[in-house]
């Protein structure tokens, strides 16, 4: 048996490890040692462990993954996802289905502070969804624009998923952040374009409600400024060369904890749920990142996927093709697949193939960084693309009476704007290097 | 009867203590990370007004992000956070979903065990080796041995998770 062979089998025997309720890093782990033991031997293994956990735990660029995480839980109980809701919601919230859009807008904006696309759903969820069932929303279009609104967590930066892409693509955080600044405010636009025309066509999803006098907005805004703040001085700070991503992230966990702590909404119990809230999602992350370094190690000694990117170049098929069959690979993965193992998964196999393709004249490191807003878009569709979509499961458990499908059909014009705009940022590297290139 | 109600109520107390210790782990971690974030506001703030950075702050911040990720580690798993697909197993009897998550917790156990084995073993061969850190001069082994209890500690949790799933088949 080749080595590629093996490293086929592994890859197999993860995915039935997953389908039999085993968790996703151990499905990794377990063919990953296995492997190394068959391609290698056993005292290899034991040696390699001896350093792997500290040499994934310790990488300096990793650390504001609990950073931003810790940052985003001071955000939702300091209860900045209510007065950015209540400021939206003044604004646009008397236009037909101006709530939802209200909403959208809010995650856009939490999206701001938070890197991950679960929280902000959620945390957005917990005043926006109780509003819009009181003022008679559908709960297809309500819990969905929830769902939908929430990945703008990830795609407007910080993102978790896009820092795990820059560390295995061993790419510079600040500026794939940067390139993802335009494509987030697209998504949040299409969002609420998608809002327009489902309840054009819908009317009876959302009742329209009134406007709210000018001092009312006034004061609905006071709120709103420390979010701004604290976007302003991390974002500023990191591209103004003041500092690191990380050290950023420290100083959005700081100003996000003294904000909730001046707004008094912070006690000592709400400040150990965030601990626990940053604790959970942080051991899931690099759980996952302990079991599919082992894969990939055992991957790598298979070089199967020196053998993936040399096949994959020498396939004659455009190079556009190309990107866009990994593209729908992914959003097929993606359907059976955690979107972070996934990725930790594929990026190291991968990412070598698209380096070697010639795409828009691109050169490298813009080229990694466009592949990487592209891979960033298909990692939010499989959050909300059904059969599973880990948003949507979340935001249906906030609301009990609406059924898991009426949720799912009400994602579908939301998914729409996404093929629209994954269209437009495969077609126009220009909207995700823009920002970046300005920078330089 | 009795005997069974106070087997029953050893298994709780049990479960309080390691409920106990992977809390206080994992608010431990907390900890770790705000103290990572003042010393990395006050090494920006030492580099603006005064020019230089804190010495070895880099250092610092890797060695604590390790320590904390390892202690939210046991935690994560007492919340069974650690990611399942479910998606091709829900229509099975839960009696078999239960065996299956009995193997699943088992698989994590043994994984784990092996990763704080190895860790505890690098420790030994790091501190042998006498390696220690560019700027500070800290002991790298001080790193591996701090991540040691995090990750022993989800074995442990681990194991307790496959017998409650064990109880459910």
């Amino acid at each position: 048996m080749t080595p590629a062979m093996i490293g086929l089998m592994l890859f197999v025997a993860m995915l039935v490890l997953m389908a039999l309720r085993v968790p996703i890093a151990v499905a990794m782990f377990v063919p990953g040692a296995i492997g190394y033991i068959a391609l290698a031997n056993d005292a290899a293994l034991l040696n390699y462990l001896k350093g792997t956990a500290w040499a994934r735990l310790s990488v300096y660029d990793l650390s504001v993954i609990p950073l931003f995480l810790l940052m985003g839980q001071f955000a939702t109980q300091g209860g900045l996802s209510r007065a950015l809701f209540r400021f939206a919601n003044a604004l646009i919230g008397h236009f037909r289905g101006g709530m939802a859009m209200a909403a959208v807008l809010a995650c856009a904006a939490f999206g701001s502070v938070s890197g991950s696309s679960v929280a902000t759903a959620a945390t957005v969820a917990q005043v926006a969804l109780p509003e819009m069932r009181r003022y008679h929303y559908s709960g297809r279009l309500a819990t969905a624009t929830l769902a939908a609104g929430g990945t703008l967590g990830i795609l407007i930066p910080p993102s978790v998923p896009l820092v795990i892409y820059a560390i295995l693509a061993e790419q510079n955080i600040a500026k794939l952040f940067a390139a993802a600044f335009i494509p987030g405010i697209i998504a949040a636009i299409g969002y609420i374009i998608a809002i327009a025309i489902y309840v054009r066509v819908k009317p009876e999803y959302a009742p329209e409600s009134k406007k709210l006098a000018p001092g009312e907005v006034l004061a609905s805004a006071k709120d709103v400024w420390p979010v701004v703040a604290i976007f302003f001085v991390v974002f500023g700070g990191m591209y103004g060369g003041v500092f690191t991503p990380t050290e950023g992230a420290a100083v959005g966990a700081a100003s996000t904890f003294l904000t909730s702590l001046v707004r008094r909404e912070l006690t000592l119990e709400k400040t150990k749920i965030a601990f626990f809230g940053t604790a959970t999602t942080t051991g899931m992350i690099f759980m996952i990142f302990l079991g599919a370094d082992m894969l990939n190690a055992a991957l790598a000694v298979s070089q199967m996927p020196a053998k993936l990117a040399d096949t994959v170049t020498h396939l004659g098929m455009p190079p556009l093709a190309i990107v866009a069959a990994v593209l729908v690979f992914y959003i097929l993965l993606g359907m059976v697949m955690d979107e972070l193992a996934m990725l930790m998964l594929t990026i190291p196999v991968l990412f070598p193939a698209v380096m070697g393709l010639d795409l828009w004249g691109l050169n490298p490191s813009e080229k990694a960084i466009w592949f990487g807003i592209l891979v960033l878009s298909v990692v939010e569709v499989g959050l909300i693309a059904p059969p599973v979509g880990l948003n949507v499961y979340v935001i249906n458990s906030l609301s009990k009476d609406v059924p898991m499908a009426e949720t799912y059909r009400g994602v579908m014009p939301f998914l729409a704007s996404d093929a629209v705009r994954l269209t437009l940022l495969l077609l126009f590297p220009i909207l995700s290097l823009w920002l970046v290139r300005m920078m330089n | 009867m009795t005997e069974e109600r106070q087997v029953r109520e050893d298994e709780r107390a049990a479960r309080d203590v390691l409920e106990r210790a992977a809390e206080t782990l994992a608010l431990l971690g907390g900890a770790v990370l705000v103290v990572i974030t003042l010393m990395s506001v006050a090494s920006i703030t030492s580099r603006w007004l005064l020019g230089t950075p804190l010495l070895g702050d880099f250092e610092l911040v890797q060695l604590g992000a390790a320590v904390a990720i390892a202690s939210f580690l046991p935690f994560t798993q007492l919340q069974r956070n650690n990611i399942i697909v479910d998606f091709f197993t829900t229509k099975l009897n839960p009696s078999l979903q239960a065996l299956l998550d009995t193997f699943g917790s088992l698989l994590l156990a043994a994984m784990l065990a092996l990763f704080a084995w190895r860790t505890a073993a690098g420790a030994i061969a790091v501190k042998e080796a006498g390696e220690t850190s560019m700027i500070m001069g800290v002991p790298v082994w001080y790193g591996y041995a701090l991540m040691v209890p995090g990750l022993a500690l989800t074995v442990v949790v681990a194991v307790r998770g496959a017998l409650q799933d064990w109880n459910r088949v």
